[in-house]
């Protein structure tokens, strides 16, 4: 179970880290109940500011998907993030399906993209 | 007793000398342009400029421990005394230390100048936190904590009664008596505290060190280095219990000294079977831990896998770390295997205080 960021990666890096952690509470890797590694640790472990995983384990509290007790850490919280408006979910998708568009891929290409991705988020 | 102590000391402390001066000799080359001087340099200066400072620093650290030993040489031959002569000797190990580590901080300045970036490479968590549970037993730890206090405790107790302890034979063939004294009686269960202390903070250290990872093969990876890190402490685990069984076994002529004899060839039987089972135990871990070193080699071309931003921040020359934003003890060495202390973490001075205190004890009770 691990977490990769690439530094050359437009997004920025606490973003990814977020990206990265909901990713694996979707794929099941990472269960309701079981604790994230402290906010010191995970810098230490990439490299990077300590504000920055702070920033990443806000944004997943605010989505409901783990939640942060002083002393005791992050711990996941809920496989499903907080109710949000499917018109909201749709936007990354459409974004995301439009640079596939421009790129020139055909419809049937995508779809098959789009299987294989679900595919491993429903492995376990 | 005390002049056979006092040569064992003596031959110790040389060979420290000479074993700090080997280790400083290959330290800014064991691994070759990833860490010279514990900074990574350009291949084609390391082959030329390079050669050129590792000569120079050679000749520093040649010149200087020559220096020392032959003024400490000198200083023994004009002022003979056995006393003297292991404060001299110690002093110039702790002089001859100082001069190597100060010699090779300003060479590894130098280098600062020639000192390239890291590639950019993905960086990598497995999310994982370490615990010392996780690679003991705890009751193994209790047991050795009780095995190495409660003999102390009981020596405490029944200090008042014990025998006049037994100083060797005459020429008869009888058993020579002496006075107990404190320190007769508590001084190698205290050497054995000492030890049991530095190998459960080499056991503790070792676990909660972060393990950084390469962006490929990193599960195998990973594993390899968990597998190396769990022999490691095996290791340690194995002394440990050593030490409990010698230390039990010495306590049994404090308080049985009319079987001295009985005593003293069953105990010669023990550190037999504890020193050749221990040669054997170091030589089996080595070789795995030589094998997995291969074997994270043949995977991703290196042995230890640099955490981004760490040697031009925190390392300093490769030998001292100082990352107060790292919670570990101890952080991987990026010159060679082992690991160095974390100096931004406070504890890491308690820890190093303690490691080094054995030359000040002995030079105290040298002393006194």
């Amino acid at each position: 179970m691990f977490i990769t960021i690439d530094p050359n990666d437009r997004r920025p890096i606490y973003e990814q880290v977020a990206d990265e952690i909901k990713a694996l509470i979707a794929r099941g890797e990472l269960g309701e109940g079981e604790a994230l590694p402290p906010v010191r640790q995970l810098a230490t472990d990439l490299g990077v500011n300590m504000n920055t995983i702070a920033v990443s384990y806000r944004q997943l509290q605010a989505e409901g998907l783990i939640t942060i007790k002083h002393g005791s850490g992050a711990v996941v919280a809920s496989r499903f993030a907080a109710r949000t408006d499917e018109k909201e979910l749709r936007r990354p998708l459409r974004n995301a399906l439009t640079s596939f568009v421009l790129a020139g891929l055909s419809t049937g290409r995508i779809m098959q993209i789009v299987k294989e991705e679900m595919g491993e988020l429903s492995q376990k | 007793m005390n002049t056979i102590l006092l040569a064992i000391v003596f031959a110790m402390l040389l060979l420290c000398d000479l074993g700090i001066a080997r280790y400083l000799w290959s330290l800014p080359v064991l691994r070759g342009q990833e860490a010279f001087f514990g900074r990574r340099i350009n291949p084609g200066l390391y082959r030329e400029q390079g050669r050129e400072i590792l000569r120079s620093y050679r000749a520093w650290l040649a010149g200087a421990v020559i220096v020392i030993e032959v003024a400490a040489l000198l200083f023994v031959i004009l002022s003979p005394g056995l006393d003297q002569t292991t404060v001299v000797r110690l002093g110039a190990f702790m002089l001859a230390t100082a001069a190597g580590f100060t010699i090779y901080a300003r060479f590894s300045g130098t280098t600062r100048v020639h000192e390239i970036a890291e590639p950019s490479a993905p960086l990598v968590s497995s999310l994982k936190t370490r615990r010392f549970s996780d690679y003991t037993s705890v009751p193994f730890e209790i047991v050795m904590a009780v095995g190495t206090i409660a003999p102390i405790l009981l020596l405490a107790y029944y200090y008042p009664s014990l025998p006049l302890q037994p100083h060797g034979l005459d020429e008869g063939g009888g058993v020579r008596w002496m006075h107990k004294s404190p320190t007769q009686v508590f001084a190698i269960p205290a050497i054995v505290l000492y030890l049991q202390g530095m190998l459960l903070l080499l056991r503790i250290g070792m676990v909660r060190a972060g393990i950084a990872l390469p962006g490929e093969h990193t599960e195998e990876y990973l594993r390899l280095k968990e597998a190396a890190v769990r022999m490691t402490v095996k290791l340690w685990r194995w002394f440990s219990a050593m030490l409990v069984l010698a230390l039990i076994s010495l306590q049994a002529i404090l308080v049985t000294p009319d079987r001295v004899n009985l005593m003293r060839n069953a105990i010669t039987v023990v550190g037999i079977a504890i020193g050749v089972s221990s040669m054997i135990a170091v030589s089996r871990i080595f070789n795995g831990l030589q094998t997995i070193n291969g074997k994270l080699k043949s995977l991703s071309g290196q042995v230890y896998v640099a955490r981004p931003g760490d040697a031009g921040r925190f390392h300093a020359g490769g030998l001292f770390y100082n990352n107060s934003n790292n919670p570990a003890l101890f952080v991987e060495s990026p010159l060679g295997p082992g690991y160095t202390l974390n100096f931004g973490n406070a504890w890491s001075w308690l820890a190093a205080a303690y490691l080094a205190s054995p030359p000040l004890v002995l030079l105290w009770w040298i002393m006194s």
